[in-house]
């Protein structure tokens, strides 16, 4: 009988002897500071692009040979590295991209230098800084008019790292307990010669850049400024607060009284043009009950092209696809690729981001939808994605990309149509 | 019979007089300072453990300055490394090198999934958020009755146990407005930091909403450090990681 019931205890015992104990060590004797820090990831990307063969971009580029279809294949290797050295900090970091697109059996490869530079801190509340650096400013998600020391991001790789540029810069920060609880300023100049900052401003100029920032009864406010050695100016401001805890409003607002714009004054001539220029961004976002955030932005540019300038540029690809002259489509493209290939080329958007984190208690997966609305010409851009966070060193996303709209509309005029890519990035 | 009559309600009145000549408020103010110093720096592990035992874990480098200042960075793993967070008062932000700017986030969403969101991470004094309701005495512990004071706070109520002995939490439990539960905190393993800090080290949390998944947060390193407040502002946040001895 004892046997039994020690058997029969044994064997209720043995489930909770099967589990064990939580491990609650917590080893800090690796987390010591090193002076120095490196960081390194490799992402693969393969996508697959589906041609619109409506497009007059398409029938010129690929016209005789008519695919449906094509491979690309991409991958990217960065690396950073950082050197403390009391209140020294030397930074740099880079990637190296390559590329394979079946169709053609073309290849395609740089490298970029995002940032090196050496920043000295005297103490917490003031540093200089020279070399490359990135500066992203601005509240908008989608676009930011106000960054005028960066690069415009891109909807479909949105937290890619950008290049920086050359600048010599100073910081000051100053934090409180009352109403204005921080307050900093960021005063850079930055040289446009030769290959140096090249793209920042199309001639050559020395530039002063500032922005000053403020957080004010709880609310995000900045303030920008750019003037250059050429006379021109930019001012802009922006905001963002929480008006509830799950619902917060942004807005950015920029104005150049000379902003320049290029565009086809007909079939083969191409124009420029000098006003003034407001742009704006106001927008939302909103964690509903259910854990689903959405974002709502609409987006003004000013100097954005109208319709009778996009109808010119839609005339001047088709003649060159009518010419069937290798020279004049050769061109066409390249002035096409040069002053037409951004993202918000007409003056009003709408852009809508719904993303809802561990949908049926799937832990680390984040399903969005996303979409920008040409509310001109009615053309779009919708995007779905996937992005999955599970393992310690890779991150997963699998995103469909669709453009929509007649083809002489904005995204409707584009040579790819879909476009399916999946990108694992492995970071040590 | 009759003399217990008068006995019973006179050992209560005694009792509950006992514990009402406690401040309540200062009471939980007791308990904030024993879980944390005003001002700290300090390193947290975070733990995801899935129902079938695997694991995902966080470390993250925090500092802290007044009851209304928290910031930390990531250090693993590589995926979020150099990832920073920033809580001032009510308002909190996620900084992503890549992305290069602050964003605004809610103390509901999560920076690292799982059971644990941004307000258990970025935890300022209990004192600060709530008030006291209701205190009672219950087997050897206090039992609080928190109602938040205001409704940006991520969990509306707390109902909160802590040991008399060392006026440490025991465990809390998180409830909406209408006291439905939503996760349950559970501390343990008091261990001494030093400077006079001894506490509890680890935090395990489990949800109603997350069945079978729980979160662990391991506390290292307490250690008591005199911060400036330019520090805890959005332009720092790209650099906290510099605040490393």
């Amino acid at each position: 009988m004892s046997s039994i019931v020690c058997l029969l205890a044994f064997l209720l015992s043995a489930p909770v002897a099967a589990a064990p104990p939580e491990d609650y060590s917590f080893d800090t004797s690796g987390l010591d500071k090193r002076p120095y820090d490196l960081s390194a990831s490799v992402e693969l990307w393969p996508s697959l692009l589906f041609f619109n063969r409506d497009s007059d971009l398409y029938l010129i580029r690929y016209g005789h040979e008519n695919p449906a279809h094509t491979g690309l294949y991409r991958v990217r290797a960065e690396a950073g590295a950082e050197y403390q050295y009391r209140s020294f900090l030397a930074s740099a970091s880079g990637s190296f991209n390559a590329s394979y697109q079946s169709l053609g059996d073309s290849t395609s490869s740089d490298a970029k230098l995002y940032e090196g530079y050496l920043k000295y801190s005297p103490r917490a509340s003031f540093s200089v800084l020279a070399g490359k650096k990135s500066f992203r400013w601005g509240k908008g998600y989608a676009y930011n008019p106000v960054s005028f020391a960066g690069r415009p991001r891109d909807l479909n790789d949105i937290d890619a790292a950008l290049e920086g540029y050359w600048n010599l810069s100073a910081e000051y920060i100053r934090g409180s307990s009352g109403k204005l609880s921080a307050f900093a300023l960021t005063g850079m100049v930055l040289p446009v010669y030769g290959s140096l900052n090249e793209g920042f401003q199309r001639d050559t100029t020395l530039a002063g850049v500032a922005q000053l920032y403020l957080l004010f009864f709880d609310t995000d406010i900045d303030g920008y400024f750019y003037a250059d050695s050429r006379n021109d100016f930019k001012a802009g401001i922006d905001f963002a607060k929480n008006i509830f805890p799950s619902w917060e409003i942004h807005g950015e607002w920029a104005y150049a009284p000379d902003s320049r714009s290029t565009y086809f004054a007909s079939d083969s001539v191409l124009a420029s043009e000098t006003r003034s220029a407001n742009d704006i961004v106001l927008g939302t976002r909103y964690l509903a009950p259910s854990n689903t955030t959405f974002i709502l932005e609409y987006l003004h540019r000013g100097s954005g092209l109208t319709s009778d300038r996009m109808g010119a540029y839609y005339g001047a690809l088709g003649s060159a696809r009518a010419s069937d002259d290798p020279v004049i489509e050769r061109a066409t493209l390249k002035n096409s690729a040069r002053y037409y290939s951004g993202q918000f080329l007409m003056t009003d958007y709408l852009y809508v981001k719904a993303s809802h984190p561990e949908p049926f208690t799937i832990v680390y997966l984040t399903p969005a939808v996303y979409s920008v609305v040409n509310l001109v010409d009615g053309s779009f851009m919708g995007g779905f994605e996937m992005t999955y966070s599970r393992m310690r060193h890779l991150l997963l996303t699998a995103r469909c990309v669709a453009f929509g709209g007649s083809p002489e509309s904005e995204y409707g005029v584009k040579q790819v149509q879909q476009r399916i890519e999946l990108r694992g990035k492995w970071s040590f | 019979m009759v003399r217990s009559y008068f006995l019973v309600p006179l050992i209560v009145s005694i009792l509950s007089a006992g514990l009402h000549a406690q401040d309540p408020a200062a009471l939980l103010e007791k308990i904030d300072r024993n879980l944390e110093p005003v001002s700290y720096e300090m390193y947290r592990k975070l733990i995801n453990v899935e129902p079938d035992g695997k694991k995902k874990e966080f470390i993250l480098y925090m500092v802290r300055k007044g009851n209304d200042k928290v910031a930390g960075v990531f250090l693993s793993p590589p995926t979020d490394k150099d990832r920073s967070m920033l809580r001032l008062g009510d308002n909190m932000w996620l900084y992503i090198p890549n992305v290069g700017k602050p964003v605004r986030i809610t103390s509901l969403q999560s920076a690292t999934g799982g059971v644990f969101n941004n307000a258990d991470i970025m935890r300022i004094d209990f004192g600060a958020e709530y008030n006291v309701e209701q205190l009672r005495d219950s087997a050897g512990e206090y039992v609080f009755e928190l109602k938040a004071k205001t409704r940006s706070v991520a969990y509306d109520r707390l109902r909160l146990w802590a040991s008399k002995k060392a006026l440490l939490p025991t465990r809390i439990e998180c409830l909406t407005e209408a006291r439905m539960l939503i996760k349950t905190l559970h501390f343990k393993e008091i261990k001494d930091f030093g400077g006079g800090v001894v506490r509890p080290s680890v935090i395990e949390t489990d949800s109603p909403l997350y069945k079978g998944y729980k979160s662990i947060m391991i506390y290292a390193e307490i250690r008591s450090r005199q911060l400036g407040d330019e520090i805890f502002t959005v332009n720092y946040m790209s650099k906290i990681k510099e605040l490393r001895k």
